[in-house]
């Protein structure tokens, strides 16, 4: 059947377009670097500016937005199938918030600091992820299908709740504490360093590793839990399984980069229209191409307004937000018994 | 094969299947007939393993169906549910090919399960939506890809939930020649249906269930007679015979309408013995 080669080709172009895009994003910015001679710099060890430029300040940040955009790209595409529901995304459902809801509940009320200060993050994003996933699973689910009126309605309604406690803590935060919990909420690279990128690294993998190889099971369950059942895959096991990867893999992210929207929304839906739906193509081509958005939308969001810097979060919105919309008519009359 | 032993199934004191037996033996099409809300899908639904039995066992090929491991569950029995629907655009032939799920663990699907999956859509006459995304497909057509993937799992039993519904009657006919044809070849088929008559033209046993419990069970012949239709479907009939010879269900009225008059032929019940 000719379908697979559709996907085929659209999972090798994103492998090969993923190092140039890394390149092109590390080589732009205030100090030029010829994206060409990245290799030759990284392995010829010049200890010059360059160097030093590439290797502390913009490698960090262009591997922290890969890593955040394709967890994010993932989870939501898991979660749209697990939801069985195409509108399914982390930041509309309420997990970014309830994510760093936890994460600016850290900064607040640990004032840790060293090692703990980085290493807590992601764990405190973890559980509020966890908690969240699992708060709109119980409430949103019913008789083996979600209403797509129900499971956003519990997401506005999370979101609110979420929002309302990082306001609180943002009340009651010195003003070192403040810029931490603003930073979650507009979102972005700006605190891209190694130390944190090798923090988050084990929940996204983590993520990363348990939900990229269900792709066969999701597409049973895309039929409906009872009809997975029928085919053998054993459900519940396949949630629960979903669930913690999602929470590893955004909890993480928001430890990152803070609240992100629309990635998971955005990347497996122009997959879904440029080849279709088969998940076991879908989840390793929305790993690349999440990470290739956000390091693209990274870079021009530090580099369209030099030396001033667009929150990330912003330009994800502004472009997530229209897409959200313009899906939500397309899809008018499926949308609701999805 | 199917072996079900006074199965019974409630929900807090209310029983909705109580005391049913059968015994399924390949080669054998069973239709379970009754009125709504008699029962029919939660039986289904125990014989295919996803509602435990509150009392009773069922046995599927001298195994108890609970302690069948899923996986192994879906090699040896495929089952059509009521409705299906999803929101994302696979294409009917990827569909077709998730019936092949259970024989690889559904990563890699090897040149013999494209063959299946193509076979099974030629057989149930849906080659020509192949290329085409379910959610586009009508409620029938969407019915009959459903079916293409059920006979791509290669069970031996088939469970069928209305497979008809929202089939034409052409369609109707070719799904239960198709069954039929399954049955012959060695298989083993229990499927709910609404319609009669298709029951009595094709299948070899019937159930009919009333209120949760066994009304009739038996061939067709003796299973639809003007009696056991007026306690479970309080509808009032004749039966005549069908060309083939098959026994073919005339329906005149309901049974406890007040004036005995039929809605639509203005015939009273007296009529019946009548030729008509």
């Amino acid at each position: 059947m000719n379908v697979s080669r559709a996907y085929r080709i659209t999972l090798l172009t994103l492998a090969l377009a993923l190092p140039a895009v890394i390149c092109v994003a590390a080589a732009a910015g205030a100090y030029p670097i010829d994206a060409l001679r990245i290799p030759a710099i990284l392995w010829g060890h010049l200890e010059d500016e360059g160097y030093r430029i590439l290797l502390y300040i913009r490698l960090p940040r262009v591997f922290i937005a890969g890593l955040v955009g394709a967890a994010l790209a993932v989870s939501g595409a898991s979660l749209q199938s697990m939801f069985r529901n195409p509108l399914a995304d982390p930041s509309l459902i309420g997990v970014t918030a309830g994510a760093g809801l936890a994460v600016s509940a850290w900064i607040v009320f640990a004032r840790a600091s060293g090692l703990l200060a980085v290493w807590g993050l992601p764990i405190a994003g973890f559980v509020g992820g966890l908690a969240i996933v699992w708060t709109v699973w119980r409430i949103a689910r019913a008789g083996g299908a979600t209403q797509m009126s129900t499971l956003l309605l519990t997401g506005i309604a999370l979101n609110a709740i979420a929002f309302a406690g990082i306001g609180l803590f943002a009340f009651l935060s010195d003003e070192e504490e403040l810029r931490g919990i603003t930073f979650w909420q507009l979102g972005g690279m700006t605190s891209a360093n190694w130390a944190l990128a090798f923090a988050v690294v084990p929940p996204i993998a983590l993520g990363l590793i348990l939900l990229v190889p269900l792709g066969g099971k999701l597409n049973a369950l895309a039929l409906g839990e009872r009809d997975a059942f029928h085919l053998g895959v054993p459900v519940h096991a396949l949630q629960r399984r979903i669930i913690w990867g999602a929470a590893f893999a955004v909890g993480g992210s928001v430890a990152a980069a803070g609240g992100v929207g629309f990635i998971g929304l955005v990347v497996p839906h122009l997959f879904r229209l440029c080849c279709g739906a088969d998940n076991r193509w879908l989840l390793p081509s929305a790993a690349l191409g999440g990470a290739i958005l956000l390091i693209g939308a990274d870079t021009a969001a530090r580099t369209v307004a030099q030396p001033a810097e667009i929150p990330v979060g912003v330009l994800t919105a502004f472009v997530g937000g229209p897409f959200f919309l313009w899906l939500l008519v397309r899809n008018r009359r499926e949308a609701f018994y999805a | 094969m199917l072996s079900v032993d006074r199965v019974g199934y409630r929900v807090e004191s209310r029983w909705l299947v109580r005391d049913v037996s059968l015994h399924a033996d390949p080669g054998e099409f069973w239709v379970i007939a009754g009125a709504n809300g008699s029962g029919k899908s939660t039986l289904v639904r125990m014989l295919s393993g996803e509602l435990e039995p509150a009392s009773g066992t069922v046995t599927l090929e001298g195994t108890p169906v609970s302690t069948i491991a899923i996986e192994e569950l879906a090699r040896i029995r495929a089952c059509l549910a009521q409705e299906m629907n999803t929101g994302f655009p696979f294409t009917a032939y990827e569909v077709t090919l998730m019936g092949r799920t259970p024989w690889h663990g559904g990563w890699a699907f090897s040149g013999e399960d494209h063959r299946v999956a193509a076979g099974a859509m030629g057989d149930l006459g849906v080659t020509d939506l192949a290329q085409r995304t379910y959610p586009t497909l009508s409620g029938g057509e969407r019915r009959r890809v459903d079916m293409a993937r059920v006979a791509a799992q290669q069970p031996r039993l088939l469970l069928l939930d209305e497979p008809t519904n929202h089939l034409d009657a052409l369609h109707q006919i070719e799904l239960m020649v198709w069954c039929r044809q399954f049955a012959d070849e060695g298989g083993c088929v229990v499927a709910v249906l609404h319609d009669l008559n298709l029951a009595a033209s094709y299948a070899d046993r019937m159930l009919l269930l009333n209120s949760g419990k066994s009304a009739a069970l038996g061939d067709p012949e003796s299973v639809l007679t003007p009696e056991n239709i007026r306690t479970c479907f309080g509808l009032e009939c004749v039966i005549w015979r069908h060309p083939s010879g098959c026994p073919w269900v005339v329906p005149i009225g309901a049974a406890n309408s007040s004036t005995k008059e039929s809605p639509v032929w203005g015939l009273t019940t007296s009529h019946q013995g009548v030729t008509l």
